[in-house]
């Protein structure tokens, strides 16, 4: 288990120094955003000035070599915009893109997992062909549009929730929900088809004929074994929920890491945008670590 | 224990209920498209803080009248320039900052030179002053003195967009709590969420109806609309310009001209039948009310009426697409190569309109005889197209010019002479350019005026380096029971004792 | 093929799915190729008038734009922009990720691991992110983003190659070819390829409605497609303004996006089934590809 565990991190750790290195170049082969930080009517000299005291004019390996030493000391740099330290800015941004996510994984596996038994109980009727074709639906809509209907609908037209902002729970409904829909269909889609077939396996179908009241311990078992491959497309799901969670927050106005990203890759904002990508890896990288442990924990065979 | 938290309740909903009824101490919602970047008065040169900040929290010396665009007093009730250069200013008795601090010449004088210092980043210096410096010093209890590296006639209009902040603000770096003068102090600002001001007691003006407002920060436009039809906020600003004539949505114009750029170094744009032709070849009112729903006018040169320099009798060009083919046929009969590809560039994501117009100007163009072919470009990109001279690149370029300081020396001083990295003219009309520019850079009072006219003229008629497409205006949305009167200053300055709640 | 035909006649939802996309890629081939000077045909006058006025002539049906183009006419040529990335990127992708996968799980070694450690990096770090990233350096462009989507869905194709090719290359019947004396080429292309084209012919039905929600994603958040040129998440784009008012300019092209990613799905399912010859019986026996 421990020696799974550090090759496991070591590996991460790999993948994220190579992450960071491409990150870096290529933001920095973009040129210098001086552009975009100075008023139009500024000089050349205000220019250059502006150039040199962010160390752009200097040569790209000099610039990344001066980048990872400040990175040894956690130093993320200044963000352009905000002139304050980046770290700062994607540490504050951080914990609502968190939140969703979180919520988001709740509410999908909850939703999948019972859809998905709902549905194993009697393949191929027609609770199970509805619950398949709105599971194929669910992952098919794009959220973006969702999220604009789902505002439009529920919001504007009908009042029923708020249109915007992450201030009371009733905020959280319907990004969570937009967010939520393709992993939950996923993972139904899942349990269902694992659910089937181990209550097909035949001897279970030989001791339901026998007559034994095995119903329920053979639901909970079945459940149990599904329960893997759930795990597995959780880990999966996350960089798809990330992504959904990117739109989810510009558009409900969410002051998550998604959005954060976005607007500093437009603004040239190289420190926050760094920053960004690496707590996003880091995150990332954990939650698969961790879902290999529960793996070990849950599965006796991978306990080696 | 019941019955005690019942009469609680209910008394404080009474309490909420008749505060309710009270027109003044209301509190409003305003439902903003962008966070500021910092609150820092000396950042707050664009619109995002600006809007939030200027003359609700901070105020400057001067302000401009709304109507005229006249410099009156604000913080400072005198001034007069002693020598070229050498500005004195009386300043206001009787104001206090938020932190009780009074402001005096002391104050001013330091919160001016903390522009100019070294150790704060603050972009309003070369949006202001470029590259000249100011010294600020104390005469006097409330006399300020303000000297300028080289002579500046029009310091005091400059001022009106300086807020003053208080001698508590920090010196080595920007600050996150901004303290001035104005009648609302910032009260909270949660990152990513929304900025709360609150109405300061002793403030020396009027006291506004308005007693708190609350700024949240929507970036989506149909969700700041729907906010006001639901409710969630009072106010949306910077909404879609096809909601004009809907219930509450009000217009106010934008010191912003939508420009066309061209690069003039190759042909076909350096032949200046062909410039004119493309004057002639745009329908601008067609357009204006076809898809901007009327909100805008034709412009004729390249500052708006707001600016002082405005030269009234320039006229748009008429549109006459046969002139303008005319035009580009005697061109290509004296061998310039009027097929000859050309690209438009147009900021793609930040306004949806920019698109639509740049859609709109390429067919007109192609129907004229010319081969245009419109690429859309993000902000950083344009920026290096802008700043730069257009060799080989056969560019036409449309972006908006603001001039929010209200002179032309602004505008003329970016564009015009041929060491700008702007500047796209050759070396006969430098020649000409040049020195004009500083001619009237040198000139005080009616002569400077006169000055900047001609200089616009030249430009507009003889260099053509640019073609006017229209200022358009804004909208902003307000839900039944609050009125306000927009202004041109509404998109930069949006006072809040401008609004009156029922 | 006629094979195939009676496969699909037996699973009336992959038929509909199949008839849908077959239908929707020749109108958008269709529009492409004649209707795009129609299409970006503006009338001042007509702006923003609402769908299903059928008095009206045929391009106002679905409605227009504020520039009076027709919403009808720029969804099929905008679905042409749109259908063909991911079509070209989906085929792309998986020619490559498979010749790579069965390579890696051929050969083995060093190129394995090396592949695998680049392909775990890819997968884990959210697409989006990166396609923003990439399209923003590389200035956003139809070939750019097609180069983009390859990149970001190569590695499950080569995952899923590989596996299979592990599984396979152990197989009493490989070894029968090499001691046939088969090269190594003829015994990937003969014995390996076709047992794993169902898995990559399945994931290939499915990345259509996939890519082309993501290029939707791209262009939605503005560093996709880019004006003058349109594709369905452009479109969306930029009506979103006027979602209150003019709620047609949004809806219609989500709706084809939504519906066009739907059939790929239930397509999938059936290829899934289909070219599978140990579960194809599951079709001819005539349950379905929903039953098991």
């Amino acid at each position: 288990m421990l020696r799974m565990l550090r090759r496991r991190i070591l590996e991460s750790v790999l993948s994220l120094v190579f992450l960071l290195v491409v990150v870096f170049i290529l933001s920095r082969l973009t040129g210098d955003p001086s552009s975009l930080y100075l008023p139009e009517t500024a000089s050349d000299a205000v220019r250059e000035e502006f150039a040199r005291a962010k160390g752009f004019n200097l040569p790209i390996w000099q610039q990344f070599l001066t980048y990872m030493g400040d990175l040894s000391r956690f130093d993320f740099g200044e963000s352009l915009r905000q002139q304050r330290p980046a770290l700062s800015v994607v540490l504050e941004a951080y914990p609502a893109t968190l939140r969703l996510v979180m919520w988001t994984i709740i509410a999908a596996v909850t939703t999948g997992v019972l859809l998905g038994c709902l549905a194993s109980l009697r393949p191929g009727s027609l609770i199970d062909r509805l619950a398949v074709g709105l599971t194929v639906t669910a992952a098919s809509i794009p959220d973006f549009w969702l999220a604009l209907m789902g505002i439009l609908v529920f919001a504007i037209t009908l009042g029923w929730l708020p249109t915007s902002g992450m201030s009371t729970p009733a905020h959280w409904i319907l990004p969570v929900v937009v967010l939520m829909l393709r992993p939950a269909g996923s993972i139904a889609q899942v349990v269902r088809g694992s659910m089937i077939s181990i209550l097909g396996a035949p001897f279970i179908r030989a001791a339901r004929g026998r007559g034994l009241p095995v119903r329920r311990l053979v639901f909970l078992h079945a459940l149990r074994n599904a329960a893997i491959p759930v795990i597995t497309l959780v880990g999966v799901q996350t960089a798809s929920i990330l992504n959904g969670a990117v739109v989810v927050e510009t558009i409900f106005a969410f002051p998550g890491i998604g959005r954060l990203m976005i607007s500093a890759i437009l603004d040239r904002d190289f420190a926050v945008v760094q920053a960004a990508v690496v707590v996003i890896a880091l995150a990332i990288f954990t939650l698969n670590i961790i879902i290999d442990l529960i793996y070990g924990w849950v599965d006796p065979r991978v306990r080696t | 224990m019941k019955r005690a938290s019942f009469a609680a309740l209910s008394a404080a909903f009474f309490l909420m209920a008749s505060a309710g009824t009270f027109a003044q101490d209301a509190a409003i919602t305003i439902a903003v498209p962008e966070e500021p970047a910092g609150v820092d008065f000396c950042n707050s040169d664009t619109t995002a803080p600006s809007r939030i900040l200027r003359g609700n929290v901070g105020e400057g010396l001067t302000r401009r009248n709304v109507e005229t665009g006249v410099v009156e007093p604000l913080l400072a009730t005198d001034w007069r320039q002693e020598a070229p250069g050498v500005w004195d200013f009386t300043l206001r008795e009787g104001v206090t900052f938020h932190d009780g601090s009074a402001l005096n010449a002391e104050a001013a004088a330091k919160s001016i030179n903390r522009i100019f210092s070294d150790k704060v980043n603050c972009s309003i210096r070369a949006q202001l002053f470029g590259a000249n410096k100011a010294i600020a010093e104390a005469t006097g209890p409330q006399a300020l003195r303000i000297t300028m590296s080289a002579p500046d006639p029009i310091l005091p209009l400059r001022l009106s967009s300086l807020p003053i902040s208080a001698p508590s603000t920090p010196e080595d770096g920007v600050t996150d709590q901004p303290v001035g003068t104005g009648p609302y102090r910032m009260a909270s600002w949660q990152r990513g969420a929304q900025i709360v001001l609150e109405q300061y007691a002793d403030y020396w003006g009027d006291k506004p109806d308005v007693a708190k407002a609350t700024y949240l920060f929507r970036p989506e436009g149909a969700v700041r609309v729907g906010m006001v039809d639901t409710r969630e906020a009072d106010v949306a600003t910077n909404v879609a310009l096809d909601l004009l004539g809907g219930d509450g949505v009000l217009a106010y114009d934008l010191p912003n001209t939508i420009i066309m750029r061209l690069d003039m170094q190759d042909a076909p744009l350096s032949d200046i039948r062909v410039r004119r032709a493309i004057g002639h070849a745009i329908d601008r009112q067609g357009m204006i009310d076809g898809f901007l729903n009327g909100a805008g006018e034709p412009a004729a040169q390249i500052i708006s009426r707001f600016v002082d320099g405005y030269n009234p009798d320039l006229k748009v060009p008429e549109f006459d697409p046969a002139l303008a083919a005319d035009l580009i046929k005697q061109a290509t009969a004296d061998g310039v190569d009027t097929k000859a590809e050309m690209t438009y560039y147009v900021l793609g994501s930040a306004n949806p309109y920019n698109p639509l117009i740049a859609q709109a100007m390429a067919e007109q163009l192609n129907a004229i005889g010319l081969n245009v072919k419109v690429v859309s470009l993000e902000r950083a990109a344009m920026g290096d197209i802008l700043l730069s001279k257009g060799n080989n690149r056969r560019a036409i370029l449309q972006y908006g010019h603001d001039n929010l300081l209200g002179d032309a020396s602004l505008t003329v001083n970016a564009i015009f002479p041929s060491s700008q990295k702007r500047s796209q003219i050759g070396p006969e009309f430098a020649a000409m350019i040049d020195p004009a520019v500083e001619k009237a850079n040198a000139a005080v009072g009616e002569e400077r005026t006169r000055l900047y006219r001609e200089l616009i003229e030249y430009w507009t008629n003889e260099v053509i380096q640019d073609v006017y497409f229209a200022t358009l205006q804004g909208a902003m949305k307000v839900r039944p029971g609050i009125s306000y009167e927009p202004n041109f200053q509404t998109n930069e300055i949006m006072l809040l004792s401008d609004f009156s709640v029922e | 093929m006629t094979r195939i035909l009676k496969l699909l006649l037996r699973d009336r939802v992959a038929l509909v799915s199949a008839l849908y996309l077959v239908c929707i890629v020749v109108a958008c081939g269709l529009a492409a190729l004649f209707l795009v000077q129609e299409a970006a045909a503006m009338k001042f006058g007509s702006g923003r008038l609402a769908p299903f006025d059928f008095a009206r002539p045929v391009r106002d049906w679905l409605g227009t734009d504020q520039l009076g183009r027709s919403v009808l006419y720029m969804l099929l040529v905008a679905g042409a922009t749109s259908l063909s990335i991911a079509i070209c990127a989906a085929i792309i992708a998986a020619a490559t990720g498979t010749v790579l996968g069965i390579a890696a799980g051929y050969f083995g070694g060093i190129v394995d691991t090396l592949a695998m450690r680049l392909a775990d990096v890819i997968l884990s770090f959210p697409s989006l992110l990166l396609a923003i990233l990439f399209v923003y350096l590389f200035e956003p462009s139809a070939t750019n983003i097609i180069i983009l989507l390859v990149i970001s869905r190569v590695p499950l194709y080569l995952r899923i190659s590989r596996a299979e090719t592990l599984e396979i290359s152990r197989r009493l019947f490989v070894d029968a070819s090499r001691m046939l004396g088969a090269s190594n080429l003829r015994i990937c292309r003969r014995d390996i390829l076709p047992m794993v084209m169902p898995n990559v012919l399945t994931l290939v039905a499915l990345d259509i409605g996939l890519l082309m929600l993501i290029e939707s994603a791209l262009s939605f958040l503005g560093i996709g497609i880019q004006p003058p040129s349109t594709s369905w998440g452009l479109m969306v784009a930029s009506g979103r303004e006027l979602m209150g008012t003019a709620w047609w300019l949004t809806f219609f092209p989500g709706l084809a996006i939504s519906l066009t990613a739907v059939a790929s799905s239930f397509l999938s399912n059936w290829v899934r089934i289909a070219a599978d010859p140990a579960q194809r019986w599951r079709l001819e026996l005539g349950q379905g590809s929903e039953g098991r």
